[in-house]
């Protein structure tokens, strides 16, 4: 049986630097999986690579049986994997229900689970599964920076994806509300069956939240394992106090 | 520096779904049909209008709207889309002439109308396909391009045109009546399917363009399809209002199509208001009737007609109808607070 | 015959480089397609006629007048109309449109439709380059944009000011987050694009006529040199305009004169399609 994720090795580079230089690595089905590295490591051209943002120089994206590196953005969604972006970005003149709509008219097939069981009348019980209940006729400019961050992910799984990238989830936010991102993540996984890929910069948020965390830097994996495999290994700690 | 995402400055966008929540609107038992309901009887005036006064208003009425078809497409790439086409004059052109050489080769009116529609959809979309990768000024410059493309064929293409000296066209409608009631039906039809795509997914996909392309394309939105579909269709428009222009003048030259016409006629949907129904009708009062109207001399009226260019757009971003949104709800806080 | 329309070619190609440079410097900075530069120069070009043969200025003192003008007026756009719109590119073609109007239309009513002719004390006079002639306006015209552009060259190399435009035409964030205030940045582009607008009037109004839509066409052919060479690179302008003007020059020997300004199209064309970015972009950052 071919794994949920596969990643065999994948690189790109921009102008001469190999921003992602021949990764490898698979995740399973229904994880939460964290990749954290240094700054300018290569995590976000990694998720542009998974979503279809960018088209790799070489190596393969597989997601179950299906080849995902030679499609575009919007196909890439359809075949779903949705994903965030660093910056907030949102249709932000509009509410936040029109927002989910635009992710509900995605042409994603239906997926005969929990997520369609959600969707079936309406965004209103997806808002409220990522923490933003009675949200919806707001206009999301007047949301706070959380709750931005929070609606950015409600509309990316309201493509139904089987698979949801989180470009730096955290960013901006407080201790209090980063706990709140962190159950909402947690639900989408456990109640919808979402498999769930966070690129973070911020260690902590991802140890207590990550099955599995992959370290990189310079567009390598440098080490795989559970969270606490990952905090010990000395490249690791290595990479990160930059020595 | 990035080109800020196309159209971040229109107003409001059409459709139901994004709008803020606001106060009922009159007659919305009546449901969408208060809409179409309204463009009809807004087609019924124009009718009597056009029929009932006298030969200059009427003329000036006429090219209104037959301005106001063209706007209407450009709405749905520029309005709806975000994207800056100042094109629409050539595919004016293309239905003007695709019509006028059919008919003189003795083609009945509706296949003429149907090369017309046909000509124009083909010309959009080889136009946009060769855009496809531009965006924001780039885009706009490039469709400025095919516009004055389009104007140096018509000149120089002797054998079919006639050159500099154009055509006569041969006249299809039995009367100006039968013109007269052609052209109101398909201005109201024209606003009525602008109406419809805004409130349908096409046209959500189109704001969704507008508002933010990339992250469109992330929440699976095919871009590249959806715009290129949104020309094509604006083009159509263009094309049919240029069938009924030929009609109306009677004979056709390049000079009715410069490129400058297409330059204009997206002045005239920014100050009516892009993205907005009713926009199109309004800026095209403005743009092609006032000058006409005020009968200003050829150059203090081009300049005055600039300078309000300018005005207009830098005072009231959203164009008149924003202006007369604005105006509603003063009225109506003012009712409410009596 | 093939030398020959190389001079003319050069003559041209350099007309085009002097707009396609102010226009290329005002879109580095805030990312209009100024129109209006046409009417700068046709207003440009009546101010030095107007100054030398109605007041009686000497001729290189009117043209340092008119040259002037078109800074000033230039100026005068960015500040009554562009800055209003600079975040709203769907806005910028109006008002570009707005202004070209309104100032094609002041030299109409301040001057009348007639084409009139800018007469430089060396008129009549003819350069021979061994086997071709090339007439001292066109001499003009070269010199004039050599001059010019050096002159650009070393400002934006080696003054503050040039480093501040160049910074913000790469990035306006970080420039702004350095202190450097866009706001004179915008004035100053749209002053040495109303020089360089000046300078074309000074060398175009000799070689043809003077008449309030003069600089119309001339400008299409400066777009085309812009999206050639790339939108925001003075150096892509430069050569774009070069490389247009032999091109379009040849094509009118060996094509055909009426399809001159269609060569320019056609080539306009192939860059947008096979190199979106300009012929000698660096990156692709303008474009999707």
């Amino acid at each position: 049986m071919s794994p949920f994720l596969a990643v065999k090795d994948l690189s790109k580079s921009f102008g001469g630097v190999h921003a992602v230089a021949g990764m490898d690595f698979a995740v399973d089905a229904g994880t939460i999986c964290g990749i954290i590295g240094p700054n300018g490591s290569g995590k976000t051209t990694l998720l542009g690579l998974l979503s279809g943002t960018y088209r790799p120089d070489q190596g393969t994206i597989h997601l179950g049986d299906r080849r995902l590196d030679r499609l575009p953005a919007h196909r890439t969604v359809r075949a779903g994997v949705a994903r965030t972006f660093q910056t907030t970005r949102l249709f932000a003149r509009w509410t936040l229900n029109a927002n989910l709509a635009v992710g509900l008219a995605s042409e994603a097939p239906a997926r005969g689970g929990a997520i369609d069981a959600l969707l079936k009348d309406g965004p209103e019980r997806l808002a409220a599964l990522v923490g933003l209940p009675g949200r919806g006729a707001m206009i999301c400019s007047a949301l706070s920076n959380a709750e931005q961050r929070l609606a950015m992910i409600a509309v990316a799984v309201a493509t139904r994806p089987l698979l949801l990238l989180l470009d730096e989830p955290a960013v901006g936010m407080s201790p209090n509300e980063a706990l709140g991102l962190a159950q909402a993540i947690r639900r989408i996984r456990d109640e919808l069956g979402i498999t769930v890929l966070i690129v973070e910069h911020n260690m902590h948020f991802m140890m207590g939240l990550a099955d599995r965390i992959l370290a990189m830097a310079a567009g390598r994996k440098l080490a795989e394992g559970t969270p606490t495999e990952v905090r010990r290994n000395r490249q690791v700690i290595d990479a990160y106090l930059g020595a | 520096m990035a080109i800020p995402a196309p159209g971040s400055d229109t107003a409001r966008p059409l459709g139901s779904l994004p709008l803020p929540a606001r106060a009922r609107p009159p007659l919305a038992w009546l449901g969408p049909a208060r809409d179409y309901l309204g463009l009809v009887l807004l087609g019924v005036v124009l009718w009597l209008l056009l029929s009932r006064t006298n030969a200059f208003y009427s003329s000036v009425l006429a090219s209104i709207l037959i301005w106001t078809i063209a706007g209407s497409g450009l709405n749905i790439i520029a309005g709806l889309g975000g994207y800056p086409s100042l094109v629409q004059g050539a595919f004016y052109a293309i239905g003007a002439y695709g019509a006028t050489l059919a008919l003189m080769h003795g083609w009945p009116l509706w296949q003429a109308c149907l090369l017309a529609i046909a000509a124009s959809a083909f010309a959009g979309f080889v136009i946009g396909l060769i855009l496809s990768r531009t965006r924001g000024q780039y885009f706009a410059i490039g469709t400025m391009f095919f516009g004055v493309v389009v104007e140096i064929v018509l000149t120089n293409w002797q054998s079919l045109t006639n050159g500099q000296l154009g055509l006569d066209v041969p006249l299809a409608f039995a009367s100006m009546d039968q013109l007269n009631v052609a052209i109101a039906v398909t201005t109201i039809v024209s606003l009525m399917l602008v109406r419809l795509v805004g409130r349908r997914r096409f046209g959500l996909r189109l704001m969704t363009i507008r508002e933010d392309e990339d992250l469109a394309e992330h929440l699976g939105v095919p871009t590249a399809r959806i715009k290129l579909a949104g020309f094509v269709v604006s083009a159509i428009f263009g094309g049919v209002a240029g069938v009924l222009i030929a009609q109306y003048n009677g004979t056709i030259s390049p000079a009715l199509f410069d490129y400058y016409v297409g330059f204009v006629m997206f002045v005239a949907l920014s100050v009516g208001g892009a993205g907005r129904i009713l926009g199109p009708l309004l800026g095209s009062v403005f743009i092609v009737g006032l000058p006409d109207i005020l009968n200003l001399s050829s150059g203090i009226g081009q300049l005055v007609v600039g300078l309000i260019f300018v005005v207009v757009i830098i005072v009231i971003p959203g164009g008149f109808m924003s202006a007369i949104d604005g105006a509603i709800a003063f009225v109506t806080k003012r009712r409410g607070r009596r | 015959m093939l030398l020959q329309a190389l001079v003319s070619g050069v003559v041209l190609g350099s007309l085009f480089a002097l707009l396609a440079v102010g226009l290329t410097l005002v879109y580095g900075v805030m990312e209009v397609p100024n129109f209006a530069q046409a009417g700068v120069i046709t207003l440009a070009a009546y101010v030095m006629l107007w100054l030398n043969q109605t007041i009686g200025w000497p001729f290189w003192l009117a043209v340092a007048g008119g040259v002037l003008a078109g800074g000033v007026l230039s100026v005068l756009t960015e500040r009554f109309a562009y800055r209003f719109v600079r975040t709203r590119p769907l806005a910028a073609p109006v008002v570009a449109l707005g202004l070209l109007l309104v100032l094609d239309n002041s030299a109409l009513e301040l001057w009348g439709g007639d084409h009139v002719s800018l007469s430089p004390p060396y008129a009549g006079d003819v350069l021979y380059l061994g086997p071709t002639t090339l007439p001292a306006v066109g001499a003009a015209m070269i010199l004039a944009t050599v001059v010019a552009l050096l002159a650009l060259h070393l400002l934006l190399k080696h003054t503050r000011t040039g480093r501040a435009i160049r910074a913000v035409s790469q990035n306006p964030e970080a420039a702004a987050i350095l202190g450097i205030r866009l706001e004179r940045q915008y004035v100053i582009a749209f002053f040495i694009s109303g020089i360089l607008a000046g300078v074309a009037a000074f060398a175009y109004g000799p070689m043809y006529a003077v008449f309030p839509y003069m600089a119309d066409e001339v400008l299409l052919n400066a777009f085309v040199v812009v999206i050639l060479g790339g939108l925001g690179n003075v150096w892509g302008a430069v050569a774009g305009g070069l490389l247009l003007g032999i091109l379009e020059s040849l094509s009118a020997v060996y094509l055909s004169a009426a399809y001159q300004t269609t060569v320019g199209f056609t080539v306009l064309l192939l860059i947008i399609v096979l190199r979106p970015a300009g012929l000698f972009a660096t990156g692709a950052r303008r474009v999707a």
